[in-house]
């Protein structure tokens, strides 16, 4: 979906833009701000809505560095809700953008100290962690974090990441076991586990990759990551059993077939190149 | 000896895939003129005529990287082209240096049957709406190393690359950049981004006039 002519958006197409983009997490920085423009006038009419625009804007601001737009519409917020430890973490954010990171840790220390359930002061922290670069420490805050929060899939992810960045592919692999208990019904997180265990590699893995992949196509017969990667994986097995024999070669090979014919028809070329014949 | 020149459609592609994602890393592959190479040599002179920008998240594993690596040197075997080289942006605005780069094995990979290619790494402190310096820096591997290449030397073989891309960022042209990320997610999308190159090109013909028109 692309927008490129925001003029012909009415404005309360345009707040149906901005929640689709709040819900979907987007990070659409300029178009925020564009688009809020537009809606500036009607901002008291949308009730309660009105402050989740203002954050999302806000947060918009900061990704384009335009921080005084930002701090003219926390102060905005800290009007409406003086004292409000929500407001103190855009403040911190606020402070985390122009990379002035101990005073940003100043705040959130002061929230998670006076809340000690506050999570997304928490998180902000292992973002600043991140952000200066200081992945080890980023990581084993995480964990200190998912330990009190368990049930948080965001934080199940960005660890899942962290790991694969620091190449520790089984803790990965784990972090994304965990975001599959959450949403058994999510493809994308059995194809994201399907692909760790395939770049780990070995045998078992290979089997629980196709497991994996197997399973996303169940949920979402369209997704072509994972059409290619079950070809990748029953590509790799059929070459694994050629010493091997018997049922569990055939097994690998019926499928690598199903995948061959199953998935993109464009890329049949590239994918004869890759394939194995008998 | 080992000269690398760019042409401006594979550099401006490079920036405009890093300025579509600012908050993600991105990589590529960098394609040059099959014409002259002799595949064992190392330190061939390249002339880098195009980039494919591959991913945006998911760098870590491996089996799209692998399809679309096949996928590419089937296509540019087609337009007789060789995969020379491997370019990266890291999501960090200070990292700019090869070893926080995602993707290094697939580099690695390139590099085993390309002795000659070249690791581009862009340089986020210098990426601005209005470029004055190339914001990359380009390593060649020796002794199992990737080391800089002659530090502030880039090769373009037009001398507008710099203010046509600036020009490209300016008019948000990343928008309708296409990795391969974007491809694996609507296949209708063009990987190959004819529609930006023809830009280019344009603007490329333009200047050229104008050139001409100064010089009479």
């Amino acid at each position: 979906m692309s927008f490129n002519n925001y003029e012909d958006l009415t404005r309360n197409e345009v707040v149906d833009l901005l929640r689709q983009w709040r819900e979907n997490n987007e990070r659409k920085g300029e178009d925020i701000l564009t688009l809020f423009e537009t809606i500036i006038p009607v901002l008291n009419k949308l009730g309660s809505e009105k402050y989740l625009i203002l954050e999302q804007v806000i947060y918009a601001a900061l990704d384009c560095h335009y921080y005084e737009t930002a701090m003219w519409w926390i102060m905005m917020l800290n009007v409406e809700f003086p004292g409000s430890m929500r407001v103190m973490r855009y403040k911190a954010a606020c402070l985390e953008a122009e990379e002035k990171y101990d005073e940003a840790l100043e705040i959130l220390d002061n929230i998670i100290q006076s809340d000690d359930t506050n999570a997304a002061a928490r998180k902000r922290r292992i973002c600043i962690l991140k952000a200066q670069g200081l992945v080890n420490d980023a990581i084993k805050a995480l964990v200190d974090y998912l330990k009190m929060f368990m049930s948080d899939m965001e934080a199940w992810q960005e660890l899942s990441e962290l790991y694969l960045q620091v190449q520790e592919y089984s803790k990965a692999a784990f972090c994304a076991e965990e975001l599959i208990l959450h949403q058994p019904h999510n493809h994308l997180m059995h194809q994201r586990l399907a692909d760790i265990r395939y770049t780990m590699g070995g045998i078992e893995n290979m089997e629980l990759a196709k497991s994996y992949y197997c399973q996303a196509l169940k949920l979402n017969p369209e997704n072509k990551r994972a059409k290619l990667g079950l070809f990748l994986v029953t590509n790799a097995l059929v070459s694994q059993y050629k010493a091997a024999g018997g049922a569990r070669r055939s097994d690998a090979w019926r499928l690598a077939q199903w995948a061959q014919r199953g998935a993109a028809p464009d890329l049949s070329a590239a994918m004869l190149q890759l394939a194995i014949t008998d | 000896m080992g000269e690398v020149s760019l042409e401006t459609s594979a550099y401006a592609k490079i920036i405009l895939h890093a300025a579509k994602y600012p908050h993600c890393a991105v990589n590529g592959v960098l394609l040059a003129d099959g014409s002259n190479i002799k595949s064992g040599n190392k330190n061939q002179d390249l002339d880098i005529v195009d980039s494919i920008p591959l991913f945006h998240h998911s760098h870590y594993v491996s089996p799209m990287a692998e399809i679309a690596l096949t996928q590419i040197e089937l296509q540019a075997q087609q337009d007789n082209r060789v995969i020379a080289g491997y370019y990266a942006a890291c999501e960090n605005f200070r990292d700019n240096t090869v070893e926080k780069c995602p993707g290094q094995k697939i580099a690695e990979k390139i590099v085993e049957y390309f002795p000659s290619a070249v690791f581009i790494v862009v340089d986020n402190k210098r990426m601005v709406q209005n470029l004055d310096t190339p914001a990359i820096k380009i390593h060649k591997y020796s002794e199992g190393k990737w080391k800089p290449k002659d530090a502030n030397k880039v090769l373009f073989q037009s001398q507008y690359v710099l203010e046509t891309v600036s020009h490209l960022l300016q008019r948000r042209v990343q928008k309708d950049l296409v990795d391969f990320d974007n491809y694996l997610d609507d296949s209708t999308q063009d990987w190959t981004n004819l529609g930006i190159e023809k830009l280019i090109a344009s603007i490329n013909a333009s200047n050229a006039i104008d050139k001409e028109k100064d010089s009479e």
